[in-house]
């Protein structure tokens, strides 16, 4: 490893003791709380271990469905809601159709990708900013998911909660995080080793070289933006057949977000999802875990999750310098 | 008819005033794409501070240092160092629905009222202080981005960062004074809702108002007249679906998406019919000094 990549792992050692630490000061918990909640409870306790997984295997997707298209220029920043339409489509496979794990997720893709196929045809036919349309296509996708649980025959009839029907397909642990795996080495291929992925490389560090080279950006957007899509769609999926038993409008709430720093974090290269994906899910489920052990707030997953962030941002600065 | 006029003028406020806290920015060539974040943030503080103190007095100067704080921050990261504008704005995003939260869990936990701000009357109307100041600042908006020096050095500098240095403009400097102004009004936001508005804190409160509001600057072409169009005929769209209600069933959650719908839709057909694009030349690229040796 060079200097550089020593350099990044103490800037990020330091930001996340100075985060814990700056917690020890300020919330009412000890060393051992902290200790605990980060390192004990989510891989002692099988159900918080087991939400760990299949949140780290959301993660991989929301990050890989932002990293793709980013690597063509293309600032897909609506992985949040492509992942909720995902899991809408999910969730009327299973809790309507009644439908088998496989056909879920296969549904929750095609969800997310129909989802982000129309940011894409907005940005080919009209030029319209692609951080524009996918920032607001996620408040619609809100809205959509609000609109089906509310009425028959996705709304749950024995409740006045915006909740959908119980969703009774579940699928193993293990699969999420082999699902996620198999995406880490399909997204290593297609970006670092396939002429699909050296095309996307040169049309986002250079589009005018690309232009030149005959490189067809708008099939780029399309096809990437599609990709991507259909990733944070079967997130979605592994939502609502892992983590809960039935959809609402905040279900999927800021997992999308998190997943675009979350690309950011692992410098664009899709090998290093899995590093930054596992570190986000660690502060993500140890908030909750301090929640049990210290009752703090379970925003503190939030703000540690900042800390990460400024880490990142940090480190980004020392690879500028040296 | 004045109910609903000032219940619109209410409703509406916010997104315009964010809106011109971001056309601010946009002017000078950097992204605030954390608005929803910031507002978020900053209203927080003024719940906090407001319901821990009973002053809105103190409420205000805390929104209003914070503010600076972040834009200060903020401006730092991506003018003076460069980072990703649309990355370093997503981060603040996350900061504010978990600093919001947070803030709010640890210090004011439960259901407290903030104290709310005076009305002063103004021929047929009550209005409050913030929302003289939103339509204050409409005009003065216009009138410093069109009529004064200050206006062409900010345009200059979001269109030509190389020739406004080269006349010795201070480039950067422009840039972060216009972030961290923008800031300040977007994070007045922020206190608007909490002491006049809704007088309670939930990590909802600003109900998207930030990403519509960077919609809505490239729907109005950068310009105000049209910002300030557009921000009360897309709340008016969703006061006339609550009327039309009486008579034709709309879902509710129609009329809640409608404001992003009609942006997205308007967004399309303005690119499609529209003139040209007065959007700076230099937005969201950072910009770096040239070596004069």
């Amino acid at each position: 490893m060079s200097a550089k990549t020593y350099y990044m792992i103490a800037v990020y050692a330091l930001v996340i003791i100075v985060a814990l630490l700056s917690m020890l000061i300020f919330l009412p918990l000890t060393i051992t709380d902290l200790f605990e909640g980060f390192f004990i409870t989510p891989f002692t306790n099988s159900a918080m271990r087991e939400t760990f997984f299949f949140i780290f295997a959301i993660f991989v997707c929301t990050s890989l469905a932002a990293l793709i298209p980013f690597r063509s220029g293309d600032y897909n920043i609506g992985g949040e809601g492509q992942l909720l339409v995902g899991a809408l489509t999910g969730a009327f496979a299973s809790g309507v159709l009644h439908m088998g794990a496989i056909a879920i997720l296969f549904l929750s893709a095609v969800g997310g990708l129909v989802w982000a196929l129309i940011s894409a045809i907005l940005e080919v036919k009209l030029k319209m900013d692609i951080v524009v349309t996918t920032l607001l296509t996620n408040f619609i996708a809100i809205r959509i998911v609000d609109y089906f649980i509310s009425y028959p025959p996705l709304e749950d009839p024995t409740t006045e909660l915006e909740i959908s029907v119980l969703l009774p397909a579940r699928i193993p642990v293990y699969c999420a995080v082999g699902i996620s795996v198999a995406l880490l080495f399909f997204s290593y291929f297609l970006i670092v080793k396939s002429r699909w992925g050296y095309e996307t490389r040169l049309q986002g560090g250079n589009p005018s070289a690309a232009k030149l080279a005959g490189v067809n950006s708008q099939k780029l957007t399309l096809g990437n933006m599609c990709i991507g899509g259909a990733i944070a769609g079967l997130g979605g999926g592994m939502l609502i057949t892992g983590v809960i038993v039935a959809l609402n409008p905040d279900s999927g709430f800021l997992l999308g977000y998190i997943g675009l720093l979350g690309a950011f974090m692992a410098k664009l290269k899709p090998h290093f999802v899995v590093l930054s994906s596992f570190l986000i899910a660690l502060f993500w489920i140890g908030g909750r875990a301090l929640h049990v052990v210290g009752g703090i707030s379970m925003s503190i997953s939030l703000f540690l999750i900042a800390a990460l962030i400024i880490a990142t941002l940090l480190t980004e600065i020392i690879g500028r310098v040296l | 008819m004045i109910g609903l006029i000032s219940t619109l003028v209410s409703v509406a406020i916010p997104l315009l005033v964010i809106t011109i806290g971001l056309l601010i920015c946009e002017k000078a060539g950097v992204w605030n794409f954390g608005a929803e974040g910031i507002a978020i943030s900053t209203a927080a503080v003024a719940y906090v501070v407001s319901v821990n103190t009973g002053s809105i007095l103190l409420s205000l100067l805390s929104v209003i240092l914070f503010s600076i704080f972040l834009g200060l921050l903020l401006g730092i990261l991506m003018i003076h160092l460069g980072l990703d504008q649309v990355v370093v704005g997503v981060s603040i995003i996350i900061f504010g629905y978990g600093f919001g939260e947070f803030l709010s869990d640890t210090f004011a936990p439960g259901f407290l009222v903030a104290p709310e701000t005076i009305t002063i009357k103004l021929l047929l109307f009550e209005i409050k202080p913030f929302i003289l100041f939103a339509f204050l600042l409409i005009p003065l908006t216009w009138f410093i981005l069109k009529k004064t020096r200050l206006g062409l050095i900010i345009q200059s500098v979001g269109d030509y960062p190389v020739g406004s240095d080269m006349v010795g403009i201070k480039v950067n400097r422009i840039r972060i004074a216009c972030f961290i102004f923008g800031t300040v009004i977007i994070g007045l936001t922020g206190f608007y809702l909490v002491n006049s508005q809704y007088l309670v804190f939930n990590i909802s409160i600003v109900g998207g108002a930030g990403f519509l509001a960077i919609a809505l600057v490239r729907l109005a072409n950068w310009r105000i007249d049209l910002i300030t169009i557009f921000a009360f005929v897309f709340y008016s769209f969703d006061y006339i679906s609550r009327f039309l209600r009486m008579w034709i069933s709309i879902p509710e959650e129609v009329i809640y998406m409608s404001p992003f719908l009609l942006t997205l839709i308007s967004y399309a057909l303005s690119l499609k019919w529209g003139k040209k694009t007065r959007e700076p030349l230099s937005l969201g690229k950072a910009y770096r000094k040239m070596s004069t040796s």
